[in-house]
């Protein structure tokens, strides 16, 4: 049973230039226990679809679809009760723990509200579980911390106490941002060698939003590459290296630095992401796609459909063949 | 923090002094080159003869040279007039004679008394004036400006505009008299003019409420506008964001999370205003007939009293000091980046 599944999911916003249809027709759904990574560059939709997942969306927002939490529906439900949901069925890191934190604000104060917002605990009880969180997450003499201030605090230390803020009210989906994305290299390690051990602590489902597929390697069991508001492959993390199906996806591949660092130049898709304002008619990907043909440009959008192994499903006009034979020239194995 | 406010103590009495060089040029010697004027031959009589401004000046200390002159000014205010003054400006009267007569911050010939009289005199009535209408203004515009910042382009949002519009571009010697006109003599609801101490609180607030309103309003539009763009900035940071996805309720995150940081520009600000109309809220003393700062620095000025002007001047520039050091004060327990550098 699937904890968090989304159903055509379309999240338009409200332009003075008319609707940006930022999510476009997206279904997933992860387990508990699980991570789902999704993937894709900048303005793709994923940080507006895990947004819409957590009603954090402006007014000038409409989100349509389904969105279910276990067996509850979140589409239309009342602000009121959505709100005693978000920070403790389901919490969310974001990217740039510098400017997450209050800064006038104690460490304290921020856990403890997260702590008294859901839970009828008294404040020694809140400080306690606040005290354990920080310590979860690896932060040194946590009980002093509690009365930093965020500027206190390095980058990843911050971003360590946004973790333990999201889990101290043991959320059954924890939704990550991008959570490594604003930090240095060796504390993105850091952090995420964190996340990987409480993956296995927690029995949250996660739902984990990169640019980054590496870090869709080292930490997710299943992925979606998604691009211009939709999803374009859906494939476990092993299916997806062994055998990439579309074509966005050999060029987010290809574009992973190698082991062999030679002079060659990181290979890069050309052109950039349609407006969304008013996408191509056709596949989206066709104007950059090297593959593209006639059918692409004017046929409909192509449909999400199986690739016959397990879950994994592709958006693509080409054929299976060709899709295999180019998928294993791409695959992930030949450079790990 | 005692060391932040120590460093903000001297920065202070290093402000001060430079005014009062600033002060004592001006009104010495560049008063004196520039038109000719000079205290002495002010306060000889009519057409007094070279002896007479000679005595007078004797009798001023300006017959010595401007350092000297200088440094017992500054020795004046700090520790009191000495003995040798005393006897030279009031002889033969007793201490508390001689108090009326000479201060700190020196003496009015032309009213016969010791200028920090004056300005203790007039002081209560600029600053009931200024603290009721801090109060009046505060409590209209931030909610206003709060309210303007949740919903803006509301409709609630273009009414304050307008408000603050017309607040911010009616001067108040207009808007002073017709609300003189309106509520004080055709509806007869407040009085024309006059203070009343605060030893009668109920007449002190009647007679002062009316002015307060006049200056609440104009500074009122200022602080809608302040508020709901600070509001604006802060209610769309990450912080705000994160406190939303804890399941924060609107009004905490409005107050608690928004509004904490979007207090501190504004509480800098009120305290610079403070320490302004602290030092005469000249218009509207002026147009309501209450004789404060403002009024008395009109009056001395009409009268070419250097000494009470030089006072005024210089008083209102300690305030604006200390109203500094205390914003900074404010500012620093609000705000840990500042208390922590």
């Amino acid at each position: 049973m699937a904890l968090l599944t989304v159903e055509n999911l379309r999240t338009t916003f409200r332009t003075d230039d008319g609707p940006v249809g930022a999510v476009d027709g997206v279904s997933l759904s992860v387990d508990a226990g699980k991570v789902l990574g999704i993937v894709g560059e900048s303005g793709c939709g994923k940080s507006a679809m895990s947004l819409s997942i957590m009603g954090l969306l402006p007014k000038s927002a409409t989100v349509e679809g389904s969105i279910r939490l276990g067996e509850r529906e979140l589409v239309g439900l009342p602000a009121g009760e959505l709100r005693t949901l978000r920070g403790d069925d389901m919490a969310m890191i974001f990217q740039d723990p510098m400017t997450s934190l209050n800064p006038v604000m104690t460490i304290g104060w921020q856990l403890i509200e997260a702590v008294r917002l859901h839970q009828k605990v008294s404040k020694a009880e809140a400080r306690r579980m606040a005290i354990e969180g920080l310590a979860a997450v690896g932060i040194p003499s946590p009980e002093d911390r509690l009365r930093s201030y965020p500027m206190e605090l390095s980058g990843g230390m911050r971003q360590r106490v946004m973790i333990a803020m999201a889990l101290l009210n043991r959320p059954r989906l924890l939704i990550a941002d991008e959570p490594t994305t604003a930090l240095d290299v060796t504390t993105q390690a850091q952090i995420l060698e964190l996340m990987r051990d409480l993956r296995t602590e927690v029995d949250a489902a996660i739902v984990l939003i990169t640019h980054d597929l590496g870090v869709v390697a080292e930490l997710c069991d299943e992925v979606a590459v998604m691009y211009a508001g939709r999803v374009v492959e859906r494939a476990t993390v092993d299916e997806l290296f062994a055998r990439p199906q579309h074509p966005y996806t050999w060029g987010l591949l290809a574009s992973l630095p190698g082991r062999n660092l030679s002079s060659e130049r990181l290979h890069q898709i050309p052109g950039s992401p349609p407006s969304l304002l008013r996408p191509p008619a056709g596949c989206r990907f066709a104007p950059r796609c090297p593959f593209v043909m006639d059918a692409c440009r004017t046929d409909p959008a192509p449909a999400l459909t199986s690739t016959g192994r397990g879950t994994a499903a592709v958006a693509c006009h080409l054929s299976q063949d060709v899709r295999d034979r180019e998928g294993a020239r791409h695959s992930g194995q030949e450079r790990a | 923090m005692i060391r932040f406010l120590i460093r903000r103590i001297l920065g202070g009495i290093f402000v001060v002094l430079v005014v009062t060089l600033a002060v004592f040029v001006l009104f010495g010697p560049v008063l004196r080159w520039h038109s000719n004027i000079s205290p002495a031959r002010l306060y000889a009589g009519k057409n007094p003869t070279p002896a007479q401004i000679e005595r007078v000046s004797a009798l001023l200390g300006l017959d010595k040279p401007y350092y000297v002159q200088y440094a017992y000014t500054l020795q004046r205010l700090v520790i009191g007039p000495t003995q040798e003054e005393r006897d030279r400006v009031c002889p033969g009267s007793t201490a508390a004679e001689c108090d009326q007569l000479l201060g700190r911050f020196g003496s009015s010939f032309a009213k016969q008394r010791s200028v920090d009289s004056l300005i203790w005199e007039a002081f209560p009535v600029t600053l009931s004036l200024t603290l009721i209408a801090a109060v009046m203004w505060l409590l209209i515009s931030i909610p206003i400006g709060i309210i303007a910042a949740i919903r803006p382009r509301s409709l609630f949002d273009r009414v304050s505009i307008v408000f603050v519009l017309i607040g911010q571009s009616l001067p108040v010697y207009y808007f002073g008299l017709l609300a003189l006109y309106f509520f004080a003599y055709k509806y007869e609801l407040f009085p024309l003019s006059g203070y009343v101490p605060l030893s009668d609180p109920g007449q002190w607030l009647y007679h002062l409420l009316l002015p307060a309103a006049v200056l609440a309003l104009q500074f009122a539009a200022i602080y809608v506008r302040i508020t709901r763009s600070q509001m604006l900035d802060t209610l769309s940071e990450d912080y705000v964001r994160t406190a939303r996805s804890k399941g924060a309720g609107e009004t905490r995150i409005i107050i608690r999370h928004a509004f904490r940081n979007a207090m501190l520009p504004i509480v800098t600000m009120f305290g610079l205003d403070l320490g302004l109309l602290l030092g005469g809220a000249i218009l509207i003393e002026v147009t309501f007939g209450l004789q404060g700062l403002g009024w008395l620095a009109v009056e001395a000025a009409k009268r070419l009293d250097v000494p009470t002007t030089a006072g005024i001047v210089l008083f209102s520039a300690i305030l604006i000091v200390a109203a500094n050091i205390v914003v900074d004060l404010i500012n620093a327990s609000l705000d840990p980046r500042i208390r922590l550098e």
